[in-house]
């Protein structure tokens, strides 16, 4: 790597307190700018939930909800216009078999890309990664079909199944795995490891900063898709929650309250399982980073 | 399973995911591509061979598709243009290794990825509301700017979608290049200091060369997600776009040629010019970055 | 190896749980949009069991507006797999089901509906709209009389007896009264769909009976340019869009809302508070002694051709829609005007409503509805309205000419028609 910087006049190496002080000023100005900018989206959705529309379209605006009613819970929880509790059940059971299904395809195929050599290798990245471009939505019609002729309408596979053979997922595990060292292989196969284990007990390990950042997105994409679900899914007891929040935005009538209340319940378990685990998933993001 | 055979082991690897998707993807793919040279529209009709007719119709006669394409890229070139300079910044700021509090900003940014794209569109119906929405109140009011007629006004309709993009994705990608900074030796930095470089300097000369792989994920993800938003302005003004179909994209187009008006074929011809926009921008992206490499 | 066991037994079982979880369906599947028609349906349906036959068991399921028709779509586009057996269809979105000219999926009722006499106890207008190359393949849900709802403590306080309006000169002279008080008000305001159901009171429409696009007739033209004028002076206004729209009736900024029959419904979920302060009227004609209604909207009930339960299903439809008390139940439960000529006479139609200071809303719609114009279904319709929302606010705004932008969006349908020709 070859520097061309030129010497400044001036040192910085050195820096008074008082220069520290306003950097540090401006830093955390901005970051709590952007916190304000994020968060409160979020806060009046959880104010919004103990409104009623009235009170959500009426002046002046407020951010808090001076007279909170619990109604849209109530009426979102006793499960008679939706069965919402059982919709996030859902939505879970397909999300976590998704990323599971996702993970561990990508990650096979991108070994294989990373790690070996063979026919048709060359020919086989480039078509992925034409693929990759197509839109979804061009699909749409003769996967719907294909649905309907495996007979997995209205079931959670076939939510599951097409969406776990993601392109992006196999590039990105291609990208994380190509930099593992090539010595630690021919070690293990020295040692007398199957190609198998060579995968499960060195490609896994040394890509879980990879893995767990495609776990989070996987986990995400299918935690709040929409358009396929809503397509395959059919009676409301097998729909995942954003369909079920979406049945509440009605031609006549929209439930903003119950809808808001409803991207709270099922926003908090996110929140608190990232909270809890934010060592094992946003630090692996780097960690795992770090050691490639 | 696997045995030693390092012959058979590649293919034995990549097999699970290339049937799976040979079976839901490539197959519809290729059918819908057959489908493009057809025109088949409605409900139980025969389709009928027509060359190349949806395509030429769909650069010569149609203004939609061509209006379509024009508020996409302006949504790609406004988020990206957005995003990806706040994103670095955020994300050169959290790198920061005394600084306080990273791990709760850092999840706040990220925060808005788990919420449902239908959810968003509602939330952001309410933030851009013309007389009680959140902006209009709180951010211009205090200003003296009278309200912005954001989702009615034509010209005003893709700069509410770009914001709303840029809260959602500008976590994510300062995640993503926190990695890249994370990749990126600190003696090489360290270097640069003692040969007295400013801290500007450090990071046009060292560290954004460096995070240009990143750089080029970054914009290549972009690239695809902006081609193919879609949830976020059909629920904040309704898949035909709004005022002037002004938040019309070419998914948005897409999906209703195709299951509004039942034009199959035609409907597979726009994909299929998607697919072709977004793989030479892609490319040209690559090279860009490429080409800035060897300077 | 043990992680890759727990890994594969979690996924395991989590596959065969998903395979489990779905619940069966039951015997029929109906598809609505709207939760009055929903209620409605499934109140039906009990009685159906309880008088018809004990077995019969209805899965009622609430769609938002879009989705239904957007999968309904789909489904028979698919061979009809994963399709309900009734379905409710929207006028508006069902020439979408035409379009091409194929067969739409639902079965043909014509000769069902002549066998059982109710041909001629349906109104003819509205079946129309159902209607392709004489085919039937829906049975409306409401007449959708229009009539002028209006703010009785607002106008009769400013002295105006809108039950005495003949024409729109008429209102417009009192709307100018009003405004000239209080600047504030907007006595008539330009809804999305009010152009097109003034055209219709006129005569006219979008479409003709041959099914031409006539939106950029001299009539449509000159109707928006009026509709503007009145803008300019402020008697009418570009009401706020969604929820807001709510706000501005609770507040007092609206106060008339040229609507039909379901209108009345729409009121008392979104505004109870204002319950015994409005009362509705005929509309005002466009000359004396013309037409004093209109129609807007409109559902039909249609049963998917590959539905198992085709018997059951009309027999249900007969039962629920083409029956005296089921239509005048509909009406006690979402104030929809019954399209059911034998339902229109019964006393139950006529009690007084308290939200509208205890008017008899049904001798309101009894009277204007036998004037209820025609209304033509086209299967360019949906397209036409996709276009004529994304140009609207443009016109409101007077950015451009309504001839401008109506004779761009038939130059562009009749470009449509071409194409697929």
């Amino acid at each position: 790597m070859r520097l061309a910087i030129s010497r400044p006049a001036d040192s910085t190496e050195r820096k008074s307190l008082y220069m520290k002080l306003v950097e540090a000023t401006i830093v955390y100005a901005i970051l709590f700018f952007f916190a304000l900018l994020v968060g409160i989206p979020f806060l009046y959705m959880f104010t919004g939930s103990f409104k009623t529309n009235g009170q959500l379209f009426s002046w002046p605006v407020n951010l808090l909800a001076p007279e909170p009613t619990m109604n849209n819970y109530e009426r979102l929880l006793s499960g008679e216009e939706i069965p919402y509790l059982r919709q996030m059940g859902n939505s879970v059971v397909i999300a976590v078999s998704q990323s599971a299904l996702t993970l561990l395809f990508a990650s096979m195929v991108g070994w294989g890309f990373a790690k070996y050599e063979f026919r048709g290798k060359t020919f086989l990245t480039i078509f992925l990664l034409f693929t990759f471009a197509i839109p979804f939505q061009v699909t749409l019609v003769p996967l719907f079909q294909m649905i309907v002729r495996l007979g997995l309408l209205d079931s959670f596979l076939g939510v599951i199944l097409p969406s776990s053979v993601s392109a992006f997922g196999a590039f990105f595990m291609r990208q994380a795995m190509v930099s593992i060292p090539q010595e630690l292989l021919d070690a293990g196969r020295i040692d007398g490891a199957s190609e198998w284990g060579l995968f499960w007990r060195i490609g896994i390990p040394l890509s879980r900063g990879a893995l767990s950042i495609l776990c989070v997105l996987v986990f995400l994409a299918a935690w709040n898709d929409y358009l396929w679900p809503l397509i395959v899914l059919r009676t409301p007891e097998n729909f995942t929650y954003p369909i079920g929040l979406a049945t509440l935005d009605g031609l006549y009538k929209v439930e903003y309250g119950m809808i808001l209340g409803g991207a709270f319940i099922a926003t908090l378990p996110i929140v608190l399982i990232f909270v809890a685990g934010r060592n094992q998933i946003l630090d692996n993001l780097t960690i795992g980073a770090v050691k490639q | 399973m696997f045995g030693r055979g390092r012959k058979i082991a590649p293919y034995l690897f990549i097999s699970p995911f290339f049937i799976g998707y040979a079976i839901f993807f490539l197959y519809p793919v290729i059918q819908s591509l057959q489908l493009s040279f057809y025109r088949q529209v409605g409900l139980n009709k025969a389709p009928r061979f027509i060359g190349f007719d949806n395509y030429v119709r769909l650069v010569t006669k149609d203004d939609l598709f061509i209006k379509a394409l024009t508020n996409t890229t302006y949504y790609a070139l406004g988020s990206i243009l957005i995003i990806v300079p706040l994103a670095l910044l955020l994300a050169l700021i959290l790198h920061s290794p005394k600084l306080r509090l990273r791990e709760f900003f850092r999840f706040l940014y990220f925060t808005p990825n788990i919420t449902a794209g239908v959810v968003v569109g509602i939330i952001f119906g309410l933030v851009f509301e013309e007389q009680y929405g959140l902006i209009n109140n709180l951010l211009l009011a205090p200003l003296g700017i009278d309200n912005v007629r954001w989702l009615r006004e034509a010209r005003w309709v893709m700069p509410a979608v770009i914001l709303l993009g840029a809260w959602k994705w500008t976590g994510i990608n300062a995640i993503y290049f926190m990695v890249g900074l994370q990749n990126i030796p600190p003696e090489l930095k360290e270097a640069a200091r003692v040969d007295g470089a400013t801290r500007w300097q450090v990071f046009w000369h060292v560290t954004l060369p460096l995070l240009r792989p990143i750089l080029a994920f970054v914009l290549t993800i972009a690239i695809i997600g902006s081609y193919n938003l879609f949830a976020e302005p059909a629920i904040l003004v309704g898949l035909e776009g709004g005022p002037n179909n002004a938040g019309m994209t070419m998914t948005m187009y897409l999906y209703t040629r195709g299951f509004r008006e039942l034009k199959m074929g035609y409907a597979s011809a726009i994909g299929y010019s998607l697919a072709v926009i977004i793989l030479v921008l892609s490319v040209v992206q690559l090279v860009l970055i490429r080409a800035f490499r060897e300077d | 190896m043990k992680k890759l066991n727990v890994v594969l037994v979690l996924l395991a079982s989590l596959m065969l749980f998903s395979a489990v979880a779905p619940v069966a369906a039951q015997e029929l599947e109906l598809w609505a949009f709207v939760n009055t028609h929903a209620r409605w349906f499934r109140e039906q349906a009990e009685r159906y069991a309880d008088e018809v036959n004990p077995d019969f068991s209805l899965n009622v399921i609430e769609i938002a507006y879009g989705d239904l028709h957007d999968r309904l779509l789909i489904s028979i586009q698919s061979g009809g797999v994963g399709a309900p057996d009734i379905a409710d269809v929207e006028q508006g979105r069902f020439g979408s089901f035409l379009r091409g000219g194929g067969d739409p999926g639902f079965i043909e009722l014509n000769a069902f509906l002549d066998q059982g006499g109710h041909t001629e106890n349906l109104v003819a207008a509205r079946q129309a709209l159902y209607t392709s190359m004489g085919s039937v393949y829906g049975i409306e849900h409401a007449l959708t009389p229009v009539v002028l709802y209006y703010r009785a403590d607002v106008w009769e306080g400013a002295g105006f007896d809108p039950q005495e309006f003949v024409t729109w000169d008429d209102f417009v002279e009192a709307g100018r009264a009003i405004v000239a008080e209080n600047p504030d008000v907007i006595p008539l305001h330009i809804h999305g769909g009010l152009h097109e159901l003034l055209l219709r009171q006129q005569g006219h429409d979008y479409f003709n009976a041959d099914g031409d696009v006539t939106i950029d007739s001299a009539e449509s033209i000159a109707l928006m340019d009026w509709l503007l004028a009145l803008k300019d002076e402020g008697v009418a206004g570009d009401p706020p869009a969604g929820d807001a729209l709510w706000a501005a009736f609770k507040d007092g900024t609206l106060i008339s809302m040229v609507g039909a029959d379901w209108y009345g419904g729409f009121f008392k979920d979104n505004a109870p508070e204002l319950s015994g302060k409005w009362k509705a009227a005929p509309l005002p004609a466009f000359e004396e002694g013309g037409r004093r209604t209109s129609v807007w909207g409109g559902t039909g009930a249609m049963v998917v051709k590959t539905s198992d339960h085709v018997e059951e299903a009309l027999s249900f439809l007969e039962f629920s829609m083409l029956s005296i008390e089921g239509n005048v139940r509909r009406f006690e439960l979402t104030t929809l005007w019954p399209p059911y000529i034998p339902a229109m006479a019964n006393e139950r139609l006529h009690a007084a409503d308290e939200y509208f200071s205890g008017q008899d809303l049904g001798a309101l719609f009894a009277d204007v509805g036998p004037e209820a114009p025609p209304q033509w279904q086209s299967p360019f319709r949906s397209q036409l309205n996709g276009l004529r929302v994304a140009a609207w606010q443009d016109v409101i705004d007077g950015n451009r000419s309504p001839e401008e932008v109506f004779t761009e969006i038939a130059d562009t349908i009749r470009d449509e028609m071409e194409f697929e020709s």
